[in-house]
């Protein structure tokens, strides 16, 4: 009697184990810990950095690794071709320069975008002789990066005032140098960009400066760049790629319901990094739709731009193209 | 004479001449081509597998595009003109850069050579300079001379002037020294010895420095040129890379190592011009 209760209480044992083992198993599976390699931009954060430090990602086994800095987009572009980084961050314009010189990308979601309050500026020295967009030939404008944003900017800039596209001279300066050159005149114009919102801040707060344009009378409001993925980490991983999608916008909307915490955890984030904390004050959010949403005019207006350009043959790239779908990845696996 | 006809093999007489041609035009092809496969051959495969290996997507074209496409874009540089406007510019900062610093080094070299006096003055502050990337000056610069023309071209001279200098302090000092005593046997004065045996004894020394100031000064023109520049071949490299012209990027690239060939085989052909009793290797 004793043996034939032990036998169905070992029998009892075995199963429920078995059960617990494979549900773990199953669970597991779908949460394979995953690490998204990135590089951070100077004075900034992305969504997905944002969710990161919010813990958004963990449930999920994603977490995401900082492996340096890039000066601007399309360097972070080159990192994710050669595979050094998982997680592209750049401008519509070099996303989409990327994607048609063969590069196997996709636009995962909208990083960051322009609107009434989130916008890249265009500063000189209160004494300046330039008033307008049509001053700006023949002049020097420091941006962070070529082929990016404030590049393409200052290019729609000029083709809206009838001036040749390379009307005016672009110079690389890092983004904490962008003050520095700016009132010392070695450059006559300073474009400080829409994720550089902490040294517009510094820039405005140290005085002697005035805006020309900015770029929402250029560009009206649109995403100003794209989280970047590759096609065959899609493949492998569709589920991280989902919730990475999905968290970031979360983490966007935080950001936008919550703006003063928003700015404790970037300023936590800056300390982490080894920079200066107090210019997260000057930040003004990510600039984003609810739900960090895409609308077909954020890409297709940089392919007409291009399509005109030359760079592009007409026609051929449309934004379904070239937008990561997260609801026919996970269907596809 | 059955067995002559069967050792001349199953051809017909009628059909003999194109056996002859045919062997007479391998013969001909290994004579005449046999020493270009020699030299050229490994460059010519290296170019063939180029092709053969962006073409069939084995290397990724996104990254190193097919040699027809750089060639396209060459065409579109050179003979179109997008790129001529950046190859004068950029000829234009090395070139004034090299010649101030031949202007400079040169007939300091000279003296330095000759007077010891000087060169024990100066050697000490001139190493130490010499030993300073100009590199790693670049920003000193910038902040003296601002970020235009001024400071790349200064860059440019800082670091072409040291190699020269010091080849030509010791082509001078390095005269063989029986030269000159056989001169000052045969009752030449200082002056004399100096212009008939110094000067043309460090010619061949001068001129190594010169090729290698020429690769100098090209090389820091293309880091010069990646701070800002928004006109040279330096920048377009930089500047193609960052807008994903990737052709046009290798085009920059084939330019660049096009003009320091050109100059190497310039400065190669002077020589031989100034140097005539002395053989000279490209």
């Amino acid at each position: 009697m004793s043996n034939r209760l032990r036998a169905r209480g070992l029998s009892v044992l075995v199963a429920g184990v078995m059960a617990v083992g494979v549900s773990v198993s199953a669970f597991a599976a779908d949460r394979e810990p995953v690490t998204l390699r990135y590089l951070a931009s100077q004075g900034s954060i992305s969504p997905h950095e944002l969710a990161d430090a919010l813990g958004y990602f963990k449930p999920y086994g994603i977490s995401l690794e900082n492996v340096g800095y890039a000066g601007g987009g399309p360097a972070s572009l080159f990192a994710l071709a050669s595979g050094n980084v998982d997680i592209g961050s750049a401008a519509t314009s070099a996303v989409i320069n990327s994607i048609a010189s063969g590069n196997p990308f996709l636009a995962a979601y909208p990083t960051q975008g322009i609107n009434d309050k989130v916008q890249s500026v265009f500063y000189v020295l209160d004494d300046s002789p330039i008033h307008s967009i049509k001053d700006i030939a023949g002049k020097t404008i420091a941006v962070n990066t070529l082929g990016a944003h404030l590049d393409y900017t200052v290019r729609e800039a000029l083709h809206s005032v009838n001036l040749p596209q390379d009307a005016a001279k672009l110079v690389v300066v890092p983004g904490p140098q962008l003050e520095q050159t700016l009132r010392s005149h070695q450059v006559d114009i300073a474009a400080v960009g829409y994720w550089q919102a902490t040294f517009d801040g510094k820039l405005r707060a140290d005085g002697g400066v005035r805006a020309v344009f900015d770029d929402t009378d250029v560009l009206g409001e649109i995403a100003g760049g794209f989280a970047v993925l590759r096609r065959d980490f899609i493949v492998a991983h569709p589920d991280a790629a989902r919730h990475f999608v999905e968290e970031s916008a979360r983490a966007s909307d935080w950001s936008n319901a919550h703006p003063e915490e928003a700015r404790k955890v970037f300023a936590d984030i800056l300390q982490q990094r080894g920079e200066k904390p107090e210019l997260a004050s000057y930040w003004t959010g990510f600039g984003l739709r609810p739900g960090a949403e895409t609308k077909p005019h954020d890409l297709d207006f940089w392919v007409d731009v291009l399509e005109r350009e030359g760079k592009l043959p007409k026609g051929k790239y449309k934004a379904a193209d070239l937008l990561f779908d997260p609801a026919t990845a996970s269907k596809s696996n | 004479m059955s067995l002559e006809r069967s050792e001349r093999g199953f051809f017909p007489q009628e059909q003999r001449p194109l056996h002859d041609t045919v062997a007479q035009g391998v013969k001909w092809s290994v004579q005449r081509l046999g020493p270009l496969f020699a030299r050229y051959g490994v460059v010519m495969a290296f170019l063939v597998a180029w092709q053969v290996l962006t073409e069939t997507g084995l290397v990724n074209p996104a990254v190193i595009p097919p040699l027809d496409r750089i060639a396209v874009a060459l065409w579109e540089g050179i003979v179109g003109g997008k790129l001529l406007g950046d190859i004068a510019i950029s000829l234009q900062r090395a070139g004034i850069a090299f010649a101030t610093a031949v202007a400079v080094a040169i007939p300091l070299g000279i003296v330095m050579g000759q007077v010891r006096p000087v060169e024990r003055a100066l050697d000490p502050i001139l190493q130490v300079f010499r030993q300073t990337s100009a590199l790693a000056l670049y920003p000193v610069f910038i902040l003296l001379l601002g970020l235009g023309e001024a400071s790349k071209v200064f860059v440019i001279f800082w670091a072409t002037l040291f190699p020269l200098l010091l080849n030509t302090i010791g082509g001078v000092k390095e005269v063989d020294p029986k030269l000159i005593e056989m001169a000052r046997v045969y009752g030449a004065g200082s002056a004399t010895v100096f212009r008939r045996v110094v000067l043309p004894g460090a010619v061949p020394t001068i001129f190594v420095g010169l090729r290698l100031s020429a690769t100098t000064a090209l090389l820091l023109l293309i880091a010069a040129e990646m701070i800002g520049a928004n006109k040279g071949i330096g920048f377009q490299v930089m500047n193609a890379q960052y807008n994903f012209e990737i052709p046009t990027m290798f085009a920059a690239i084939v330019i660049l190592a096009a003009l320091g060939l050109i100059s190497n085989y310039a400065l190669v052909l002077l020589q031989r011009r100034l140097c005539r009793w002395s053989s000279v290797a490209a």
